[in-house]
């Protein structure tokens, strides 16, 4: 009885952190509907040009996928960067959460990952990710690459923030009350990222910016076309 | 005229032009062989009915007979005259080219590189023509390219030319051209030079050479999307033999931003003679590459 109430108390967040949690969500959420728009919007001026809608379930499956790589494809590098960081962020800190709560409650297959009898918590492959994909995008100087690297980058950054009050009390207070920092900051990280997303859309980009005014000026031009 | 146009019979007279067949049509107009008081062929070319009841359409068919009346040369076809008929719809006589167009030949049989280089040669006299008397023809194909019967090629089919000091019939940013032979600047809607036609001629080229042009598995806007963004696949993987020189030669031609193709059309078709001479020669004489 002692440990479940120990465990429900250790749960327990303050309204303060929800309301955080709950602005944080509503930014990325609403950052993330606005491009899955744009992406859908400019997808579609292919589809709408080239008149290939078909009915089916399969068609129709196969239409939106196409209409999510053509809008996805022409979309600018850096954009779709934030896009994957910020989608690769949330499912990683949601997954994280999830499985801690599970492994502290002894439910499903997953365990603390013990590496010569020492716990090995999970912001060091965190970090590794965020070595391991800084570096590269460093390194190089493809835009594309750099697009697929901010997945595991976000993923790795959320790992890390998910931990900072381990990092900052060096100690692990993952589920006490000083530990409720860990979200504090992962939702601040998530809001602030969101914000980066809004943000990057009025800097100018050069070439990759070329790529989405190039497709609209594709679809136009096509239609003129096919009206003369 | 018919609900569909003006249409023509066999035996019909306009002027001094008797009808003997229907040649060809567009979605401007048709296009029919006649026979002139003298004996020689001509073409009469009269608007369908679309082109008739769309002023746009009407104008476009009217000025391509004043453009081909501003210009005169041997590989530009020569406007004979023009007309109106009795409803006062008009109609232009042309001269009549008998050997078809190059899209016939390119549909039939694969081409020459010499007779290519040839065929883009006398293209480009044609447009450096034009170009001097400041048209940009916009819609080069090998459609409107019409070949003697030795194979020298005349410069056709006006209707889109723009004549760079008259009025526009295209409002600002409106895109007309062929789309498998469109230059990016044109797709944008901008402004037309000369090496709108030079990439146009590029394409043309491309197409004599392998027959097909460069972006032929792209369809709708994602072929105009390609002539803006992808490089043209190398011809040389459609056709080995053709030289690597010539192959360069195109793709400058091909070039997206409109300053780095040739100068001129005869400036690119001389490159593309030389190109062609020195890999004969090379072919000839090891010893000179």
């Amino acid at each position: 009885m002692a440990e479940k109430a120990r465990r429900q108390q250790a749960l327990r967040v303050s309204w303060r952190t929800k309301a955080l949690g709950l602005a944080a969500v509503a930014t990325a959420g609403s950052f993330l509907g606005a491009e899955v728009r744009r992406i859908w919007k400019l997808g579609s001026l292919s589809e709408e040009q080239d008149g290939s809608d078909q009915p089916g379930a399969t068609r129709r499956i196969g239409r939106m996928l196409r209409i999510a790589r053509d809008g996805y494809g022409v979309s600018r590098a850096r954009r779709n960067a934030v896009f994957n960081m910020l989608v690769s962020f949330m499912v990683t800190l949601g997954a994280t959460r999830s499985i801690t709560v599970m492994i502290r409650n002894e439910v499903g297959p997953f365990r603390n990952v013990q590496f010569g009898g020492r716990h090995v918590h999970h912001f060091v492959p965190g970090m590794v990710l965020c070595l391991v994909c800084g570096g590269v995008a460093l390194g190089t100087r493809n835009e594309r690459l750099h697009t697929w690297l901010a997945v595991p980058f976000g993923g790795g950054v959320a790992l890390v923030l998910d931990e900072t009050a381990l990092l900052l009390e060096l100690e692990d207070v993952y589920w006490s009350e000083e530990g409720v920092v860990s979200l504090r900051v992962a939702f601040t990280g998530l809001a602030l990222l969101a914000t980066v997303g809004y943000l990057i859309q009025f800097l100018r980009e050069g070439s990759s910016q070329l790529l989405e005014s190039d497709w609209r000026a594709a679809a136009r031009a096509w239609q003129d076309i096919s009206e003369l | 005229m018919s609900a569909t146009g003006v249409t023509l019979q066999p035996g019909d007279v306009l002027g001094a032009y008797r009808i003997d067949r229907l040649l060809a049509e567009s979605g401007l107009e048709r296009a029919y062989l006649a026979e002139a008081d003298e004996g020689r062929r001509v073409v009469v070319k009269v608007p369908r009915f679309d082109t008739v009841v769309n002023a746009e359409s009407l104008r476009r068919f009217t000025r391509q007979a004043q453009t081909a009346a501003r210009v005169s040369d041997a590989r530009v076809v020569e406007l004979l005259g023009s007309g109106q008929l009795a409803d006062g719809v008009p109609y232009v006589v042309e001269e009549y080219v008998g050997g078809g167009s190059l899209q016939d030949l390119i549909g039939r049989r694969s081409i020459e590189i010499g007779t290519a280089v040839q065929v883009c040669s006398d293209v480009a006299r044609g447009l450096d023509v034009l170009h001097e008397a400041r048209i940009i023809h916009r819609s080069l194909t090998p459609a409107c390219i019409l070949l003697e019967d030795d194979l020298h090629a005349k410069v056709g089919g006006f209707a889109l030319a723009k004549d760079r000091d008259a009025s526009n019939l295209t409002r600002a940013g409106h895109t007309v051209g062929a789309a498998h032979y469109m230059a990016p600047e044109q797709i944008r809607g901008e402004e037309v030079s000369p090496a709108t036609d030079v990439y146009a001629l590029g394409c043309v080229l491309y197409a004599t050479l392998t027959g097909q042009p460069p972006f032929a598995s792209q369809v709708g806007m994602k072929l105009l999307w390609a002539h803006l963004q992808n490089a043209a696949p190398d011809p040389r993987t459609l056709r080995q033999e053709i030289p690597v020189d010539l192959s360069w030669t195109l793709a400058r031609a091909l070039a997206k931003d409109p300053k780095e193709r040739p100068a001129t059309a005869g400036t690119f078709a001389r490159l593309v003679q030389i190109s062609w001479e020195s890999a004969a020669l090379r072919s000839r004489d090891p010893a000179h590459g």
